[in-house]
């Protein structure tokens, strides 16, 4: 105990000595420097030629950008551009209803993952490669980049509920992707930050990376007006539906050749009889899931104002239908931004950003037994007619499954000036509700209804404090400080109830007694007490935060930068509470320095910078050490938490034992690029490649049974990305009329697991293997190489004479060749190999614009390579045998069971009845290369705002572009399984999700 | 002005940091930190009903209490799952999730581990804590003792030889090769007879070793949860005849008789051995012995891991078919005399006699209906799939009928067959003669009838097996070591000591 204070104590001093460090010696500086003249336009850096464009500069004392650039470091921020950016000119031309899929594909070393099509579902973003293997879904939520919107760093779904859930396919609650709170036509700008000496001005919330969007601000003097607005139809793509009849056909040579006669006794009852018509009557329930959907968009913004006071307002709604199951979400935005300067040396700037997100579900068997965890008798399937199908959606019509976001980010800021020096504070906040209330009728739950209700929050306050100091000892010498602190309080919460059997599906909600002077006040009224099941949780998370760093600029050839910060967070334990990270960069302009005279070379400039990062735990029980919490449950029953009525306590064996005093992880990022601009900026050129490490992070490290736990979380593992981007545009084409501009860019990443805790050279869990030397993102898989056909095939233990066994049981023929990897003739786990990726190695885009005169038409192909899917869905259909009267997750058919790919795949016909399970899916049987080229964007436009009419009778209007696009047009790949991208996060294709839609737009944007 | 406003600064920020580490330190509300903990007589409580509620889960994962005792080369077949028919026909080495995770004795190690953990920590609360008396303290601890007796005696007959861990090791993960059995089963039997003195009969305020309402609760609460002297009893008796000393299985259950009266336990008639509604299964009571309750009315009902899970369907719930049966044969063969109200053709119509144990006895798969609590067990349901019949270790007839064995082996006969044929005639069986009968057979089919669905025919066979090697089918698995199951490979991997059953090693 004495041990641990002082320890405790020691981390105090340092911290101290730390802050004072980063802190007092830019202060120091300040106080020293004196006063000295300094014109606004040094705070803005002249734009590096990039395949992107920035805001133009505004140079009045204190800039209407001023607050939000200081807090979001964009212009102080490093010394030298080091982002990539989106070409948002281009993006907001697409019906994109979230900010994943607008940097799909657009940003370098980016990867968007979007596994389903059902319009406002979670969406995944990653940034140069994973950081840490992906063992559940909680984990993908840990490599996520931080997104911030005019500094505030947008507070995203916690992974709290996944504790109390059966199955991990989607969170509880309405499962909104949160970034859908974005909207294209609210943007100025939206910046990407990969590397280290940009992140750590960002702290720990960054070390995926940083999405840094600014929106749009108030603009000063007449008042400006503009409206923007598509419309549009998804189309989907045709479907075989297949019936009893097909499955009949396919099962049929399986029984011919393997079936004992005690088999065929148990064959299902629903493919039993070929007279049923409704199994075995025409397959059109297409008709009623699949359907042609209108998508549109309006907003409107309106701003204006004086230097000294101006004002924005802006406002969208938003609608995106899905081509299947009647999915659709509703987006409302509000946003309003108002800067005011009643002095000269302050500004005042307040924003906010209001947004209401409704959604309408699948209705899918799997989402709807995943929320009541609970499987009703899954035996038979639904039927694949039309009318039977459409029966039971007017089933589906008595029940309510209401789901929704309300979303509100905010700030208020003020900034003073003295010269050149400057303050900034900032009280910035973010929070979201969700809410889900769901009921389904007892005709759907096999009698027993189902209510439930989900409230949950996140919440974010922020405060910042910034003092910037510009410094010009000479002609020759810039300098630039920055100094300053930021806290941030987070809260995250849900509370969530589910009732089963209420006494009528004419009563749909769970209504408590509300009399307080009732023995039963809160006591259901019409579900059981006994079958309503309460959840509350709740988790606190705190950052404090102490940086500065230091620009420095000689004469535009040498740019130096350092930044020191100090980190403490209340989820790390106290022992290690602060960790201290530098980071630095340095960027030469070669142009400038050594070719001023070759006119051929319009830039060149070489950059590098390297530079610590903390990486922040999601979950505070990694704080808190050896522990105790309600732990009681089984497989199936994971909440339970009472015994005899008694709620029960116990160290986390199923959860995993935590140790005390688990240090911080930390992400190294080196990195190195040159820009390059040939031909009077007409050829453009940029690389990078970099090497980030992950270190001493936590992974559940399996430990000896005998101690009862599942496993201990130990710090030490290591990952390292390494990759190069590209990109590369050039104007072909650049005349007064027609232009040209094809573009290439790509990344490509190397990922490979550096080190496991406790110097293990190799980690499993039973459904998971790493090994160092590997990347952490492979398929853990048998070598599959034909079929037994007769005993003879099976080999010998030339020793025992005893056939090849899987894990002890004899193959037989009929069963699956799997590689014996060891020799061993024993068919085990040591057997698996690591095979394939789940994340792609290669990703990119090529584009090409075409402009004539005042038309404009742009392509783009995406293509991602090196990523492999786990066809899941054939597994589970071939294995019928064994997902046949279960009553589990994997066995559960939906209605879009009853369809097979136009030219499915065919494999070895084994025996399904085969103890060995010859159809597992965790066989490179089923795994398969997913790479993919889409055309994913096709638009052409036309700018009226020129023409001659127009502007006699709209002086005003500046932008008049009409415009039509087309999404996600064609898909070029090997994959047998349909759309690539629709896998779960970890490389699986189970096939339960709905297709993006192929949609088409016509749109306006009118700016006056 | 301008210095006057640079100091402010400067005193601004050093506010905030002064302030800081204080506001970094968080209290979580999902967990009770190792300080915070063994501080008070309710953590006392929740720590103690944590080892009831991990030994509960332990037998309850994947329904292992009856994978392990009722369908492994028992009386039920499987209808259609492939992993049930192997377990069925032992082939315990097939490679489906269920059976992997059945092989993983982690979860019963866990249940040890708090146990060891309570016997060792639950002292600190007597310093910090005035409510929390030694008396209190004593019963709890006998408690954890008598419970981690249990889980050992417990994987004993699961997988032999076992580690023998009695300490915590809290935050040390070491390893340890397996203990002969006979060494485990010592060390349980010696550990159940120190916390049996220490046990009450009953936990009522009235009980002397109890002294006062236990944890503010009376009798009507504690009923058929806690482990007591009789409990206690009832597994040191398994644990002398899994070992065939019979001698003592004789002394152990004379406890039993003598004071089950005392515990207020009770034998139990046929109606009301199967009534779901407030029946034996239903209930929670002194009568269950040894007693891992899913009770209705405290919400502990569950929907994965229990036997009906596996045997219930139409007409009792929505399912079409269960998971596993009896063959109609069988059940004829099993029930062959008259007037069984457990299960018997009726002499008059031809048809059964009643659905005490089956129903849908004339489809070809008929369905085992003797356990069948679904919520509170009224008839109205089994629309929603929530299961509540109680998992026990023991209750009074099986007692009764371990002592039939134990005399018939000892050659009291006369005694053997009295309490045999009580237990025959209790279940309305009219024709009960023992005449040319061999007495041992005739006590284990009487076993195999009373305790179906209970999680004891395997045990049964085995010890029938010992007894009686020539007549039994499963003496050759007993002589290769094939009763016990193998080892997951998890578990083996992570402990280089341990090694696999030598059985599962072809």
């Amino acid at each position: 105990m004495r041990d641990h204070l002082s320890r405790r104590l020691s981390g105090k001093k340092r911290r101290w000595v730390l802050s004072l460090v980063a802190t007092c010696c830019t202060l120091h500086l300040v106080c020293i420097s004196g006063v000295q003249p300094a014109a606004a336009a040094t705070w803005q850096l002249p734009p590096v030629p990039r395949d992107s464009t920035p805001a133009s500069p505004d140079s009045s004392t204190a800039s209407r950008f001023d607050v939000i650039r200081t807090i979001n470091r964009k212009v102080t921020g490093t010394a030298f551009r080091n982002n990539d950016s989106l070409q948002l000119k281009q993006v907001t031309l697409f019906p994109y209803t979230s900010l994943q899929q607008m940097m799909k594909g657009n940003i370098k070393g980016l990867y968007v993952q979007e596994p389903s099509g059902e319009p406002g579902t979670e969406q995944f973003m990653y940034i140069r490669g994973l950081a840490m293997p992906l063992l559940s879904k909680k984990d993908v939520y840990q490599v996520q980049p931080a997104v911030y919107i005019n500094g505030i760093p947008m507070v995203q779904d916690n992974t709290l509920v996944f504790d109390i859930q059966h199955y991990e396919y989607n969170r509880l609650g309405p499962a909104i992707n949160l970034l859908s709170v974005i909207n294209p036509d609210n943007i100025q700008e939206v910046q990407v930050y990969k590397d280290a000496a940009a992140i750590s001005l960002f702290g720990p919330r960054g070390a995926n990376g940083v999405i840094n969007i600014i929106t749009k601000n108030a603009t000063t003097g007449q008042r400006k007006i503009s409206v923007n607005s598509y419309y549009g139809m998804s189309f989907h793509d045709p479907l075989y539906t297949t019936n009893a009849q097909a499955e009949n056909r396919f099962r049929r040579p399986f029984y011919q050749r393997y079936a004992s006669a005690a088999d065929s006794m148990v064959y299902p009852a629903y493919l039993r009889d070929s007279s049923n018509t409704a199994f075995y009557g025409a397959a059109n329930w297409n008709d009623l899931y699949l359907r042609n959907a209108a998508v549109h968009g309006i907003n409107a913004s309106i701003s204006g104002g004086s230097e000294r006071a101006n004002f924005r307002f802006f406002g969208d709604k938003t609608q995106a239908n899905g081509v299947a199951d009647n999915t659709r979400m509703d987006k409302y935005t509000a946003s309003f931004m108002v800067n005011m300067s009643p002095v000269k040396w302050l500004l005042a700037s307040a924003m906010i950003n209001a947004n209401r997100i409704d959604r309408r579900r699948n209705t899918s068997l799997q989402d709807r037994f995943a929320e009541t965890a609970y499987i009703p008798d899954i035996s038979s399937p639904l039927s694949p007619g039309k009318e039977a199908y459409g029966n039971y959606l007017a089933a589906y019509k008595k029940s309510f499954d209401k789901n929704h976001v309300n979303s509100v980010q905010g700030s208020f800021s003020l900034a003073f000036s003295f010269k050149n020096l400057r303050y900034t504070t900032r009280l910035g906040y973010d929070y979201n509700e969700s809410t889900r209330d769901v009921f389904y009728p007892g005709t759907l739950m096999d009698g027993a209804n189902y209510v439930s209700n989900y409230f949950g929050n996140n919440q974010r306050v922020t405060f910042d404090n910034v003092v910037d100091y510009t410094y010009h000892p000479a002609a020759d010498h810039s300098f630039t400080f920055q100094a300053g602190t930021s806290f941030q309080a987070d809260l995250y919460r849900y509370t969530y109830e589910r009732a089963y059997k209420g006494l009528s599906d004419r009563v749909k909600v769970n209504i408590v007694e509300s009399d307080a002077n009732k023995a039963n006040y809160l006591a259901p009224l019409y579900f059981a007490n006994q079958l309503v099941y309460r959840f509350i949780d709740a988790e606190k998370q705190r950052l404090m935060s102490f940086f500065g760093h230091v620009n420095y600029d000689y004469r535009d050839i040498y740019r130096l930068t350092l930044s020191l910060r100090s980190d403490g967070s209340s989820l790390v334990s106290p022992a290690h509470r602060w960790l201290f990270t530098p980071a630095v960069g340095a960027e030469w302009k070669i142009k400038n320095h050594l070719l001023k005279d070759m006119q051929q070379l319009s830039e060149l400039s070489a950059h590098a910078s390297w530079g610590r990062v903390g990486r922040l735990y999601g979950d505070d029980r990694y704080a808190n050490g050896a522990q105790y919490k309600v732990d009681i449950g089984w497989t199936g029953m994971p909440n339970a938490y009472s015994y005899a009525g008694v709620a029960a306590l116990s160290r986390p064996y199923n959860y995993g034992w935590v140790s005390d005093n688990l240090p911080w992880s930390y992400t190294d990022i080196l990195s190195a690029g040159i820009d390059a601009a040939l031909f009077n900026n007409r050829l453009r050129f940029n690389a990078e490649v970099y090497s980030k490490d992950d270190r001493n992070m936590l992974l559940p490290m399996p430990v000896v049974a005998e101690s009862g736990y599942v496993s201990a979380y130990m710090s030490g593992l290591h990952v390292n990305n390494k990759g190069i981007e590209l990109g590369i545009s050039g104007d072909v084409i650049r005349t007064k009329n027609f232009q040209w501009t094809p573009g290439l860019t790509a990344g490509w990443n190397k990922n490979v697991l550096k080190a496991l805790p406790g110097g293990a050279s190799s980690f499993s869990n039973g459904e998971r293997k790493l090994e160092t030397g590997k990347a952490v993102d492979q398929f853990w898989v048998y070598e599959n190489t034909g079929i037994y056909n007769t005993s003879a095939d099976i080999p010998l233990n030339p020793k025992t004479n005893a056939p090849l066994s899987f894990k002890g049981m004899p193959f037989s023929p009929g069963d699956a060749v799997w590689k014996d990897q060891n020799n061993d003739f024993v068919i085990d786990d040591r057997d698996k190999v690591l095979k394939g990726h789940s994340m792609p190695t290669v990703t990119g885009t090529l584009d090409n614009t075409f402009s004539y005169r005042n038309f404009r038409l742009s392509c783009s192909f995406y293509f991602a390579g090196g990523l492999s899917a786990l066809n899941r869905k054939d597994a589970v259909r071939y294995d019928f045998i064994n997902h046949d009267g279960q009553s589990n997750m994997e066995s559960v058919k939906d209605i879009t069971w009853w369809q097979q790919q136009q030219d499915p795949k065919t494999y070895p016909l084994y025996n399904p009845w085969s103890a060995v399970v010859p159809y597992r899916a965790d066989q490179d049987l089923f795994l398969e290369n997913a790479s993919f080229i889409k055309l994913r964007t096709l638009s052409l436009g036309y700018e009226l705002s020129g023409s001659k009419w127009l502007k006699k009778n709209v002086p005003t209007l500046s932008r008049c572009y009409i415009y039509a696009t087309g999404n996600n047009l064609l898909t070029f790949t090997r994959y047998s399984g349909g759309d690539p991208e629709l896998t779960y996060y970890n490389g699986y294709d189970n096939g339960y999700t709905i297709p993006i839609p192929k949609t088409y737009t016509i749109g306006l944007k009118l700016d006056l | 002005m301008g210095s006057l406003k640079k100091t402010a600064l400067v005193l601004v920020m050093a506010a905030a940091v002064l302030s800081c580490n204080k506001m970094l330190d968080v209290r979580s509300t999902r967990l009770v930190t190792e300080k915070n903990y063994w501080s008070s007589i309710q953590d006392a409580r929740s720590a103690l009903m944590g080892v009831y509620g991990l030994t509960r889960a332990a037998l309850t994962d994947n329904a292992a209490f009856w994978m392990y005792g009722e369908f492994r080369k028992g009386d039920f077949q499987a209808v259609s799952r492939a992993e049930m028919k192997a377990l069925v026909n032992n082939e315990l080495n097939v490679a489906f999730p269920q059976l992997q995770s059945l092989k993983n004795w982690r979860r019963f190690y866990a249940a040890i581990n708090a146990a060891n953990l309570f016997i060792e920590r639950s002292g600190e609360i007597l310093q910090k804590d005035a409510y929390y008396t030694a008396a209190n303290n004593r019963l709890d601890i006998a408690q954890a003792r008598a419970l981690r007796a249990f889980l050992y005696f417990y994987i004993t007959r699961v997988w032999g030889d076992v580690p023998l861990i009695v300490s915590s090791f809290d935050g040390q993960f070491p390893q340890f090769a397996r203990s002969p059995q006979t060494t485990v089963l010592q060390f349980a039997e010696k550990e159940l007879i120190e916390a049996a003195k220490d046990l009450p009969f009953k936990y009522d305020a009235n009980d002397p070793q109890v002294g006062g309402a236990y944890y503010a609760q009376g009798y009507g609460f504690w009923k058929g949860t806690l482990v007591n002297k009789v409990s206690a009893y009832a597994v040191l008796a398994h644990i002398a005849a899994w070992q065939q000393r019979y001698p003592d299985v004789l002394s152990y259950t004379q406890f039993i008789m003598d004071n089950y009266t005392t515990t207020d336990a009770t034998f139990t008639n046929t109606k009301d051995l199967c009534a779901s509604d407030s029946g034996f299964f239903a209930r929670m009571g002194p009568s269950q012995i040894l007693n891992f309750s899913f009770d209705y009315e405290r919400g502990e009902g569950i929907t994965a891991g229990h036997l009906q899970e596996y045997t219930l369907a139409k007409p009792i719930t929505r399912n079409t078919l269960p998971v596993m049966y009896i063959p109609r044969d069988s059940i004829l063969q099993y029930f062959d005399r008259p007037g069984d109200e457990r299960f018997s053709i009726s002499l008059l119509t031809g048809y059964p006699l009643n659905e005490y144990y089956f129903s849908s006895f004339n489809s070809t798969i008929p369905v085992f209906t003797k356990i069948k609590v679904i919520e509170d067990g009224k008839a109205d349901k089994g629309v929603f799939r929530m299961y509540n019949a109680t998992m026990m270790f023991s209750r009074m007839e099986e007692i009764a009928l371990l002592r039939a064995e134990a005399a018939a082996v000892t050659n009291n006969t006369s005694e053997a067959s009295l309490l045999l044929v009580n237990n025959m005639k209790s279940r309305g069986i009219i024709n009960v003669d023992m005449k040319n009968k061999d007495l041992i057979d005739e006590i284990f089919a009487e076993r195999r009838r009373e305790l179906m669905g209970e999680g004891w025919r395997w045990y049964d066979q085995i010890r029938y097996a010992r007894l009686k090697p020539g007549r039994s089918a499963l003496t050759p698995l007993l002589n290769n070591g094939g009763i016990y199951w193998p080892l997951a490979d998890e578990v083996l991997s992570a402990n280089s000591r341990l090694i696999q059953n030598s059985y599962w090693l072809k």
